[in-house]
């Protein structure tokens, strides 16, 4: 019988699956927010994440905290570099032109994984994971596969806070004011809303993000300081996938690539699970090449 | 048999309609004027007929062959140019290489040095020699428009689009630009020029078009348009004193 | 006489370039066999710089450059070993997959609209890892191990010269580009696509072209390091897990400023060995040195950006310009000075 019909591997495929999108949910979500808000390209939003893994890996291990409170000083650490990134280096630099922007936040991806290095390598070598006091237990799913807690927190944790996060930008005030600054900068602003509050507002909430799927991530995988590369990209990948700035289509791309990274990495191996993404994202920048741009 | 024949194009930006069912027909060698208040759909009329954005409905022919859908860099090989009201200089270029890039590669492919002796006299015919050597950074509003028009003239075009070169122009320098016009008119050249009033145009062109809400509100001879009762009620009546 | 102008001040320039190149090598050799080496990297890093500027001078940045540094090493290697082609051969017909790879990318790039570029190329380079690492693969690649490769069959002490021309010719390429037709096009694509159509410039076609002429330039790059500094070839060339390799000619060119060849000679010339200097005096110091001094040449980076966008050579070029604008207004208003006297 053919590897991808045996009811385990299929089952625990899917869960994986889940977990993906889950993770990469929460990522896009601050990437897209990000962009779609700011018109800003962040390629250092991974970097933010592996981060935010390394703080609540910190608090873990050095304090004995809780992985799940351990997000807690992530979400505040991450939060505050994130605004004193974009104070400091990406605020000025508007003027310069999308170009140099990008290239800006190349220089602080750089930076965040050689600063993070500095300090991570002599102690911990290789990769590390957040060691969870629930590692091992959960439920027993059918065909005698587990699903621990902490992939079920991760999953609940997750979509409650996408949850939370739609209510706040469709229901609320401020929400709506978001969106309607990323729909139109200049009419926003001309209907009083406060752009500058908004701005560092959107970065805020952004970096949170990314440091709860840091953390998240963190638990259930191993990370070392160069892993925020693969991250942003897979980031931008859901996020294309789904339509630049919409966060309804960041939903959509985070299943679709969830899924193809959890099902390719089981059958061809983990390299390929990466891979597949980018594949994806090429064969989407071929076929709609404007047209992603727009339909958002 | 006209050269430019422009039938039922419609071009939407989301909700809004910037064309809906323009008719244009441009015979050649004709001297055409196109008026119409801001947002009539002018300058969309110009970027769906050179290429810059395709119509969502209707068709374009020129010289009998259909470009509705062909890329611009084509349009301009088979004799179409334009200037852009909002000059669009390349600002790493001087503006002599400004002109002469479109020599080398307009309706025809010449060679860098012959382009930039088509350039030099362009310059010299607008005004523009003594700034060749600058950066377009380093021009003003006038100067650039001059610069556009020269650029759109060095492709050696069957017909050029004049999207508002007048405006800001005073003195020397408008007598200067509209002369020039005439000159290529009377050389045989195919001119369809935009102006948002109507006087400049009204002693150079055969023929004008007057625009309104993405469509064509008149058309005729200056003196026909100018005395058209629909023409006058909704635009030049109101504005007559600017026109 | 603007042209005669241009074509003196072309000539002053590359005179200039192949002074500073052979100063370069001639130092270095008396210098010894570490300085040697260094500036056979300034040499490559040269290469690999201008073909990362081609494109960005075309209104692409790329993120993923080392691909086609990547793919230029490997294919000299699995040239030189799997088909035992002189390595000399190796070295020029290697990067020729470099440019079909770089016509491949570039099809799509010119597609694309500014940042996706970027993200399309960087995308690119956990793909190029994927292969160079899979089994498939394995007996050409050597997977994660890394390919060693034969010793290049040219005495050692012509391996710097030989590095140098190829980078003076690197630079004639360049220049060629720049004052031929193409160069306008290019220019012109660059500032605004739009009105590049609009005069008859077809931008899609051009930007393939210089993808796959980056893309060989590139590769020869990689092929170069290989053959005359490493020996040895990894799957980390592709820039992938850690993005060094995607990043060096964007630090090189940025700073010394991308905007002209001479600029990117200028980063490279001053940056390379800098990178080198502190990286093993910081490395003499801690195990993760290294990185320390990347996080340095990342702020560099950061503050050129914000303070000074058209990198050194851009500062520099701007000031002499606007000397000589003075000075041709002064001398404009001596003439007409001249004029109103005579009348
Ligand atoms: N690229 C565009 N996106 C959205 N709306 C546009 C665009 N170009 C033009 N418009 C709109 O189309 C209408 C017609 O504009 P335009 O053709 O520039 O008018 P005119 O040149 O006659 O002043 C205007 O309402 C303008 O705002
Ligand atoms: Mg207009």
């Amino acid at each position: 019988m053919a590897a991808f019909l045996i009811p385990s591997y299929l089952i625990s495929t899917t869960l994986y699956g889940l977990l993906f999108t889950s993770i990469y949910l929460l990522l896009a979500t601050g990437l897209t927010l990000i962009f779609g808000t700011l018109k800003l390209v962040n390629f250092a939003h991974g970097d933010l994440m592996v981060l935010g893994a390394f703080v609540a890996f910190l608090f873990v291990t050095l304090e004995g905290w809780s992985p799940y409170l351990a997000m807690v000083p992530a979400i505040l650490v991450i939060a505050g570099i994130g605004v004193l990134i974009y104070r400091f280096t990406l605020r000025p630099a508007v003027k310069a032109g999308p170009v140099n922007m990008i290239l800006l936040t190349i220089g602080i991806s750089y930076i965040l994984e050689n600063a993070l290095a500095y300090y991570f390598l002599p102690v911990y070598r290789t990769g590390v994971e957040i060691p969870s006091p629930l590692r091992g237990t959960g439920i027993l799913l059918p065909s005698n596969v587990l699903l621990t807690y902490d992939e079920f927190l991760t999953i609940v944790i997750s979509w409650a806070i996408m949850g939370v996060l739609y209510y706040w930008l469709f229901r609320t005030r401020q929400g709506i004011a978001i969106r309607a600054l990323s729909q139109n900068p200049v009419g926003a602003s001309i209907s009083g809303i406060d752009v500058n509050r908004l701005s560092y507002l959107t970065f805020i909430v952004g970096s949170a993000l990314a440091a709860i799927a840091g953390t998240l991530y963190g638990i259930m995988f191993t990370f070392n300081p160069f892993s925020g590369i693969l991250l942003t990209l897979m980031a931008f990948a859901v996020m294309i996938l789904g339509g630049v700035g919409s966060i309804p289509g960041t939903m959509v791309g985070s299943i679709i690539i969830g899924f193809a990274t959890s099902f390719v990495s089981y059958y061809m191996g983990q390299t390929w699970g990466e891979a597949i993404a980018f594949i994806i994202l090429a064969v989407i920048l071929l076929v709609r090449p404007s047209g992603i741009f727009r339909g958002g | 048999m006209s050269m430019l024949e422009v039938s039922g194009v419609v071009k939407r930006f989301g909700g809004l309609t910037a064309l809906n069912g323009v008719e244009l027909s441009v015979r050649g060698g004709e001297l055409v004027g196109i008026i119409g208040p801001n947002g009539a759909g002018k300058t969309t009329l110009v970027n769906v007929v050179m290429g810059v954005y395709y119509p969502d409905s209707g068709r374009i022919t020129f010289d009998g062959h259909d470009i509705t859908r062909m890329p611009p860099h084509r349009r301009a090989k088979m004799g179409l140019s334009r200037t852009y009201q909002v000059p669009r200089p390349f600002n790493d270029l001087k503006v002599i290489d400004n002109v002469a890039v479109a020599a080398m590669y307009g309706s025809k492919d010449l060679p860098v040095g012959e382009a930039r002796e088509i350039a030099e006299d362009l310059l010299r015919r607008v005004r523009l020699a003594e700034r060749a050597e600058d950066y377009p950074e380093s021009l003003s509003v006038v100067e650039l428009r001059k610069l556009e028009l020269a650029r759109a003239l060095a492709q050696e075009a069957k017909l050029v689009f004049l999207d508002e070169v007048s405006a800001g122009l005073v003195g020397e320098d408008l007598r200067e630009v509209l002369s020039v016009v005439r000159e290529l008119h009377e050389g045989g050249m195919t001119i369809v020029m935009i102006e948002h009033v109507m006087k400049v145009i009204f002693n150079l062109a055969e023929r004008i078009v007057v625009m309104m809400n993405g469509q064509k509100l008149a058309e005729g001879t200056p003196s026909e348009v100018s005395s058209d009762a629909r023409v006058v009620e909704s635009y030049l009546g109101r504005r007559w004193s600017e026109v | 006489m603007s042209m005669k102008l241009d074509l003196g001040s072309t000539f002053i320039r590359a005179i200039a370039v192949a002074v500073v190149l052979a100063i370069v090598a001639a130092a270095s050799t008396i210098m010894g066999t570490y300085p040697t080496l260094i500036a056979i990297t300034i040499m490559v890093f040269f290469v690999y710089s201008l073909s990362w500027s081609l494109l960005a001078n075309t209104g692409m940045v790329s993120l993923g450059q080392a691909l086609f540094f990547a793919l230029g090493a490997y294919a000299y290697g699995i040239f030189a070993i799997s088909y035992g082609m002189n390595p000399i051969a190796a070295l020029f017909v290697g990067p020729v997959m470099g440019a079909l790879a770089g016509l491949a990318v570039g099809f799509i790039s010119a597609r694309l609209r500014d940042w996706y570029v970027g993200i399309f190329t960087f995308a690119l380079t956990p793909a190029g890892y994927a292969l160079a690492v899979s089994s498939q693969l394995q007996p050409w690649t050597a997977g994660a191990v890394g390919l060693a490769t034969p010793r290049f069959p040219l005495g050692s002490s012509l391996w710097l010269p030989f590095a140098t021309v190829l980078a003076f010719a690197a630079y004639l390429v360049i220049m060629i580009i720049k004052k031929r037709r193409i160069g306008y096009a290019l220019s012109a694509i660059n500032n605004d696509e739009t009105a590049a159509g609009t005069v008859g410039i077809n931008a899609r076609l051009y930007k393939t072209i210089v993808f796959g002429i980056s893309g060989y330039m590139a590769a020869l790059a990689g092929a170069m390091f290989v053959a005359l500094y490493t020996s040895y070839i990894a799957p980390d060339y592709f820039g992938y897990p850690d993005i060094s390799y995607s990043v060096w000619p964007i630090f090189y060119s940025m700073i010394g400023g991308m905007g002209s060849p001479e600029g990117v000679l200028l980063g490279t010339v001053l940056l390379d060995p800098l990178e080198t200097a502190i990286r093993s005096w910081l490395s003499g110091i801690s195990v993760v040195g290294g990185n320390l001094a990347l996080v340095i040449f990342g702020l560099l980076l950061v503050v050129v950006l914000l303070k000074a966008p058209k990198g050194i050579y851009g500062y520099v070029a701007k000031y002499v310009e606007s000397r000589k604008a003075r000075a041709r207004r002064a001398a404009e208003a001596g003439t007409k000075a001249e004029v109103s006297t005579g009348q």
